[in-house]
């Protein structure tokens, strides 16, 4: 089970229904309005500009086809408002890389 | 898309059909009336089973079809007039499912008009997003063979049974395959729709077959016998029946024979079309050969392991491979392969004659197949090939010309594949230079039974001998065993000391400090070491003598620098490093053993540093030779000492047996009074547990408690004198639970995780009482195993094996398909020269190999050490 509580970290683990509450109410965080780039696990997402794309796509000498694809539908990207054709950055943390980058042509 | 290929060919969508009997006959290239195959001449009959407007087989013949000779005729069907319908055992489940769905009386589907167009439009939609409908049509089947009285005409549906393989019965009376046959052709083609089949395509009424094609003879050849005589297909002996039963039910209908006559010829054409397409199915004996052969018909041909899709389209067979049982030789080197005499006389290179190697092959050519390194067979350049007998090999000897190929016998240090089944990984095929052995196993190093995951329990191996140069340099430099000891799974050894090598290791660097300078060459003698390091110390005579260490240290490379601790650590809660009191913190400086015993820790196959140093330090062959002179060292040390394991070490002293039973006797009364709480109603629950698996949980976890605690008062009466210590404390074989369950108690027998806890109602053996929730009525063993089991701990006992070997069953199978499924959806997948990750089109994967792009075989079990090992070796000293 998982559950929000304030500062928008995931905690795991067996709460009794009576913590819940307090959980729930004095959460401190209003989970209707949550977005989901706040959760610990979702790395971030942003939209590519066409200068920043040019650079990568010449980088590895490839065409805008040949990347990653990521569904319009997809929470994530309506969450940051990716329109078909967008090229979506994730910068995800990485043990042994410290961070690392990963491209995603938007798609229907 | 400019970059990405446009792939070649797709199949964009594959069709499946019925024949009907219109089709048929126009593929059909003749009728075939008559059951005889030849005349008297050997030429074949027209309309017969073999005439050669069906494609001719015989050389010299010419297709009365195409006019193609034997091999440029692809063969052509032709076709027989059933005398009467039977049932295509391919179909009898639609047949009864289409039975049961429509009315007896006016063939429409028992669906209301409402019903059925809703089946349709849903129909239409689950085709339109591309999934598969069968849920869907078996929905409306159900629905419609529930119906009792036809919406449409209002006759009552009677009850249609069905009688394996081709029978249907309808209120008990049988229905013909005329009968059947008439209601389908009345089904309206929207219901076929409704019923998932394409009325195009496949009509129904064309299950029951009126018309029977017959395949072409190149589907089915005759063979000539040595003798001149022919034997015809199986095929072949079917359709000769079907014929001949064909003629005998069209002459008695013709003489207007009695009808019970009729019914039994009828039945008699439907088994043999019915055993034409399968003879194995159920409710009918199969066809046989007058031998008592069963024939094999055509879904014989397809079915099973070695049918034509898993025996001839998926499965490859390779010429120049060899294939027989394995056993160990510690003597060979882990890059050797022991290749017993007849397969390496058998197995061939080839060797292209060249000035530099002619005399050489000239001895080859002369000492002929028989005797070894011989040669089987001479190429000459255009293209002849000439086997080498005892007859001609002296003439081909001297014929032998620059240009000319010969391909000898295998012979030592020659380049082979060696793979073991099931293979998983990059390591169950490895390249071996070849040793020619006497007898019939291959022989390999038991240092590489782990990679192959091989035993010598009758374990089969396959050998593939290389025919190009260039596969023999691939497979020397890439595939090669010593290019394969660090797996790229975790970044360590997977190849090293095994079982005893540990054992043998352990003992000599542990306990031996007294080794006479014959005794120290006797172990070093198979390695190449010849001279020792001054002495340990002198004996009162003046003798010299050195310690185990010393003589383990002459293997090891002399510039090796490694500090770890031992598989025998203590974990103490601060080590001392250096000055472990265990001897299990291992120092070895400029090659030389300092500190610490040498165990599964230093030299095990998945776990040994000092291979992993060695060849990430100096290289695989380094490696490569510290394994081999490990091992040999390791097997001559163990010899030194002896190394047995008896029932008499499974012995504990009084004290111990009464220490223990007094544990256990505790245990149970624990357990007791949790049993007496819990009946009385006044026990706990566990926090979000009920009260029953409170109960359960707690009576576990005394009982493990309990079970804990007898195998540390065995252990604490047990010392490194006893072998089976020494085996489990080393990583040799074993653990410390196995031998207290020998000594001391074998504990909780659980199924699932849970007390035992099936059987007989509200108990689960007899000799209990009901609701019993003591320890030894749930499968707790008090005994050990040397002090023996009662009859009721061994058979909870065997309830808990059994589990495990369902599981493990169970598990191979799953994680198998699992393997195969990720394999077959990575395996084109290729790392590039920039680390990004493409597939064959292109496309990117990853843009990074792991996202960092790190070889894991290179990195140190898959952990940071590197840089620390680095600047370490530097400055010197430890850093944090
Ligand atoms: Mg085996
Ligand atoms: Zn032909
Ligand atoms: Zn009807
Ligand atoms: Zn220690």
């Amino acid at each position: 089970m998982f559950f929000i509580i304030s500062g928008g970290k995931a905690i795991r683990g067996k709460i009794r229904p009576d913590k819940f509450f307090e959980y729930f109410i004095f959460g401190g965080k209003d989970l209707t309005k949550f977005s989901l780039l706040d959760h610990e696990s979702v790395p971030k997402h942003e939209i590519m500009s066409e200068g920043e794309l040019k650079s990568v796509l010449s980088k590895y000498s490839i065409e805008k086809e040949q990347l990653p694809k990521i569904k319009v539908q997809d929470p994530v990207s309506k969450e940051i408002g990716a329109v078909v054709g967008d090229v979506v950055k994730i910068t995800r943390k990485s043990q042994t890389a410290g961070e690392a980058e990963y491209y995603r042509l938007v798609i229907e | 898309m400019a970059n990405v290929p446009p792939i070649p060919k797709r199949i964009s969508s594959i069709k499946f059909g019925l024949l009907s009997p219109k089709e048929i006959r126009k593929m059909s290239s003749t009728p075939i009336i008559t059951a005889d195959t030849y005349d008297d001449d050997g030429f074949p009959i027209d309309m017969g089973l073999m005439d050669t407007k069906l494609g001719v087989i015989d050389p010299g013949l010419r297709c009365k079809t195409c006019s193609g000779r034997a091999g440029e005729c692809p063969g052509h069907f032709g076709h027989i007039e059933l005398v009467a319908p039977v049932v295509h055992v391919g179909f009898n489940k639609v047949i009864r499912k289409l039975l049961r769905a429509t009315c007896r009386k006016c063939s429409k589907i028992l669906l209301e008009p409402a019903q059925k167009q809703h089946f349709l439009d849903q129909l239409i939609g689950i085709e339109e997003i591309g999934h598969m409908p069968d849920d869907l049509i078996n929905e409306a089947y159900k629905e419609a063979s529930k119906v009792k009285v036809c919406p449409y005409c209002n006759e009552e549906q009677l009850d249609i049974k069905f009688e394996k393989p081709t029978e249907y019965l309808e209120n008990g009376e049988k229905l013909t395959p005329t009968e059947i046959r008439d209601r389908f052709e009345n089904i309206p083609d929207e219901d076929i729709r409704v019923i998932g089949m394409d009325p195009k395509n496949a009509r129904p009424e064309w299950m029951i077959l009126t018309v029977l094609p017959v395949p072409p003879v190149t589907v089915r050849p005759s063979i000539t016998l040595e003798s001149g005589q022919r034997s015809e297909d199986d095929l072949t002996h079917k359709l000769v029946d079907i014929i001949r039963i064909n003629q005998r039910f069209q002459e008695n209908r013709e003489a207007g024979a009695p009808q019970l006559i009729i019914e039994d010829l009828w039945e008699l054409l439907q088994y043999h079309v019915t055993t034409f397409f399968d003879n194995s199915v159920s409710g009918i004996p199969p066809a046989r050969h007058r031998s008592g052969r069963p024939l094999k018909t055509l879904s014989q041909r397809l079915k099973g392991k070695e049918g034509r899709f898993r025996g001839s389209l998926s499965g490859k067979r390779v010429n120049f491979s060899a294939r027989t049982v394995i056993s160990p030789d510690p003597n060979l080197s882990i890059n050797e392969v022991g290749v017993p005499m007849p397969i390496a006389r058998t197995l061939t290179m080839p060797a292209v004659v060249t000035p530099r190697n002619i005399e050489q092959l000239k001895i080859y050519v002369r000492n002929g197949e028989d005797v070894h390194p011989g040669a089987n067979y001479v190429l000459r350049p255009d293209g002849r090939r000439i086997k080498v007998t005892n007859v001609n090999k002296d003439d081909l000897a001297e014929k032998l010309e620059f240009g000319w190929t010969v391909e000898r016998q295998l012979k030592d240090g020659d380049i082979v594949l060696f793979n073991r089944q099931p293979s998983l990984h990059k390591m169950s095929i490895m390249a071996h230079s070849v040793k020619v052995l006497p007898n019939k196993t291959f022989r390999l190093n038991p240092a590489v039974c782990p990679p192959y995951n091989a035993d010598f329990d009758g374990d089969e191996m396959n050998m593939h001998a290389l025919q190009t140069e260039e596969s023999r340099a691939e497979a020397k430099i890439l595939m090669q065993v010593q290019e394969n000891i660090l797996s790229p799974r975790f970044g360590g050894p997977i190849i090293g000391g095994i079982h005893d090598h540990i054992s043998g290791l352990f003992l000599l660097t542990r306990y031996e400090d007294h080794i006479s300078a014959n005794d120290a060459y006797d172990m070093l003698r198979k390695s190449d070491i010849r001279e020792l390091p001054s002495p340990a110390g002198y004996d009162p005579d003046g003798k010299p003598y050195w310690t185990g260490k010393q003589i383990f240290s002459q293997i090891l490379p002399k510039n090796l620098n490694a500090q770890f601790t031992a598989q025998v650590c203590s974990h103490c809660d601060t080590c001392k490093k250096e000055e472990c009191p265990n001897d299990a913190y291992v120092v070895i400086r400029d090659g030389e053993l300092i500190k610490g015993t040498i165990d599964e820790a230093a030299i095990g196959a998945f776990k040994g540093k000092v291979q992993d140093r060695i060849i990430k330090e100096i290289g695989p062959e380094a490696g490569a030779r510290f394994i081999d002179n490990m091992t040999m060292l390791a097997v001559r040390a163990i010899m030194r000492t002896g190394l047995s394991f008896g029932i008499a070490d499974e012995d504990i002293p009084k004290e111990a047996r009464i220490q223990i039973n007094e544990v256990l006797g505790k245990a149970e009364g624990a357990v007791q009074n949790l049993i007496k709480s819990y009946q009385n109603k006044e026990l706990e629950p566990l926090p979000g547990r009920t009260l029953d698996e409170t109960i359960e949980m707690s009576i576990m976890q005394k009982l493990g408690k309990a079970r804990d605690e007898t195998g540390n008062i065995a252990d604490s009466h047990m010392g490194l004198e006893n072998s089976a210590v020494i085996m489990a404390r080393s990583g040799a074989r074993g653990s410390i639970l196995n031998l207290t369950q020998m000594a001391a108690c074998v504990g909780q027998q659980a199924v699932r995780g849970e007390r035992i806890r099936r059987g007989y109602a509200g108990r689960t053996l007899p000799h209990f009482e009901k609701g019993d929730l003591g320890s030894d009525a749930h499968g707790f063993v008090k005994a050990s195993y040397k002090s023996g089991l009662n009859p009721t701990e061994y058979f909870f006992h065997a309830i808990g094996g059994r589990e495990g070997l369902v599981d493990t069953a169970v598990r191979t199978s799953q994680s198998g398909y699992l393997q195969r499924r990720l394999v077959n959806a990575l395996q084109d997948l290729e790392v590039q020269y920039d680390l990004t990750v493409r597939d064959t089109r292109g496309v990117l994967v990853q843009f990074k190999f792991g996202e960092d792009g790190i070889n894991p075989t290179k990195s140190d079990f898959s952990k940071p050490d590197t840089i620390h090992r680095i600047v370490r070796s530097v400055v010197n000293r430890e850093v944090a």
